[in-house]
């Protein structure tokens, strides 16, 4: 970057731009590392106000790892202060969800999305960052590693249990599921 | 190293069902606005004050065209649920299956019924200058209007433009180069195209070219039928049509704006041009 222009703030279409194009995927992640909708917006929405004053010293392109790294730290800080996921009941669908073409396919794929933070929330939170930011944002090892800073092998042993623990959890439940007559 | 290939992208499978839903999920727009208003920056793209814009010239347009190209990225995740198509091919039963036997304790299938009484009729526009108010830090961005929940587009007057020729080779289309273009972006084009657009159009009037600006305005719901910038729109034709002295098309634009985007910023601007 230009010297000269890392001393002056970043532009408000920089800053609007950064928010639009990042939110969904910071928001995602949030969501991901075990914070509920609500919860997701405020820690998104620090994770900008903080990016924001830092951006000036982020090249272009380099945005998104950026604010992944914020999005970890803010995440697990608000994990920390925040009372864990509850085993709350299925709410209905928002009003949101419920303008989608397709409204039940909406709730299935919340009652998906709910069972699949219960077994992240199983995970160790090292194991959980890394797996998610593997498997749902599509990062490869190398830049997992570089985000989380940490040596690529651990990132890839972190990886590794990670996926065992996840499918381990899967399979207990298929077990359940046939031992209780689920199956048909 | 050779990364393994990843569960989400499994063909079958609950594990691969359960992580393609994980990223379907996408957030509200509210969110985006109330983010961008607590930034100060909710109308860096949309302003309607020109004052800087004209001596910013190209880099306004560039800026914009970058922002532009996030823009629609809040709809990615849309995107990457659609592309996660076999999480949908999957019958709803199997999940049924798995909850129904406490799996995930508490979730009961009552909710399956309340699907078929949901209200459908709510459908958010993206782009309104309202949101409710930051939860977390509050900065400035005084003027939120409508719920974000509230329909918020319900154009009462049509407006049978005579089709101007739009100077399609004056416009200079700024494609944001800087990144690659992600496939997440793909379904975000459309919106991404129209704040492009619409700055363009901001552009010619802030250098002076008010007819091709306007002309360029006109043809905006012709070209992006989902208008979904329309209540700023509406408001550059009424205050370009204002400073041309052509009084009836300000009126017709400060009516429909009036109409239908009640609550908007520019509403009480809008009014007083009506004389309301």
């Amino acid at each position: 970057m230009d010297p000269q222009e890392a001393s002056f703030d970043p532009s408000p279409e920089r800053v609007a731009g950064l928010v639009r194009k990042h939110y969904a995927f910071v928001w995602r992640l949030l969501r991901r590392l075990g914070l509920r909708e609500g919860d997701a917006d405020d820690a998104a929405q620090q994770v900008f106000m903080t990016a924001s004053g830092r951006l000036r010293l982020v090249d272009p392109g380099r945005e998104r790892s950026f604010l992944y790294g914020v999005a970890l730290n803010v995440g697990a800080r608000a994990r920390r202060s925040l009372v864990r996921r509850r085993e709350e009941p299925l709410e209905g669908i928002s009003e949101r969800e419920a303008g989608e073409p397709n409204a039940e396919q909406a709730l299935e794929q919340r009652q998906a999305r709910q069972l699949l933070d219960r077994m992240l929330d199983q995970m160790p939170e090292d194991l959980r960052a890394v797996f998610v930011l593997f498997e749902l944002e599509e990062l490869s090892t190398p830049e997992i590693a570089e985000l989380c800073e940490i040596p690529v092998g651990t990132a890839a042993s972190r990886l590794r249990r990670a996926r065992e623990d996840f499918e381990e959890r899967v399979a207990r439940a298929e077990a359940r599921r046939r031992f209780s007559g689920g199956e048909r | 190293m050779t990364d393994p290939d990843r569960i989400s992208k499994r063909r079958t499978g609950l594990a691969a069902h359960l992580l393609q839903a994980g990223a379907a999920e996408s957030p509200g727009d509210a969110g985006i606005e109330r983010t961008l208003q607590a930034l100060g920056v909710s109308t860096a793209i949309l302003s309607t004050t020109t004052a800087t814009s004209a001596a910013a010239g190209g880099a306004k347009v560039t800026g914009a065209a970058t922002a532009g190209a996030g823009v629609g990225a809040s709809g990615a995740s849309v995107v990457a649920g659609a592309a996660g198509g076999t999480a949908k091919a999957m019958s709803g039963a199997l999940l049924v299956k798995w909850i129904g036997i406490g799996v995930v304790s508490g979730v009961g299938l009552a909710g399956a019924a309340a699907v078929a009484t949901a209200p459908s009729g709510a459908k958010q526009v993206v782009v309104t200058l309202s949101a409710p108010a930051p939860r977390v830090v509050v900065a400035a961005a005084p003027a939120a209007s409508a719920s974000a929940a509230q329909p918020s587009v319900v154009v009462a007057v049509p407006a049978p433009e005579p089709a101007p020729s739009v100077p399609a080779p004056a416009v200079r289309v700024s494609v944001p180069s800087s990144e690659p273009a992600a496939p997440e972006v793909d379904d975000a084009a459309p919106l991404a195209a129209e704040v492009s657009f619409v700055d363009q159009a901001r552009s010619l009037l802030a250098a002076g070219q008010a007819e091709q600006g306007l002309s360029m305005l006109q043809s905006y719901e012709r070209q992006f039928p989902q208008a979904r910038l329309l209540p700023e729109v509406l408001f550059m034709r009424l205050e370009t049509c204002e400073r041309l002295g052509r009084g009836s098309e300000a009126r017709a634009a400060a009516q429909r704006l009036v109409d239908a985007f009640p609550k908007s910023p520019h509403a009480s601007r809008a009014r007083k041009l009506l004389g309301q």
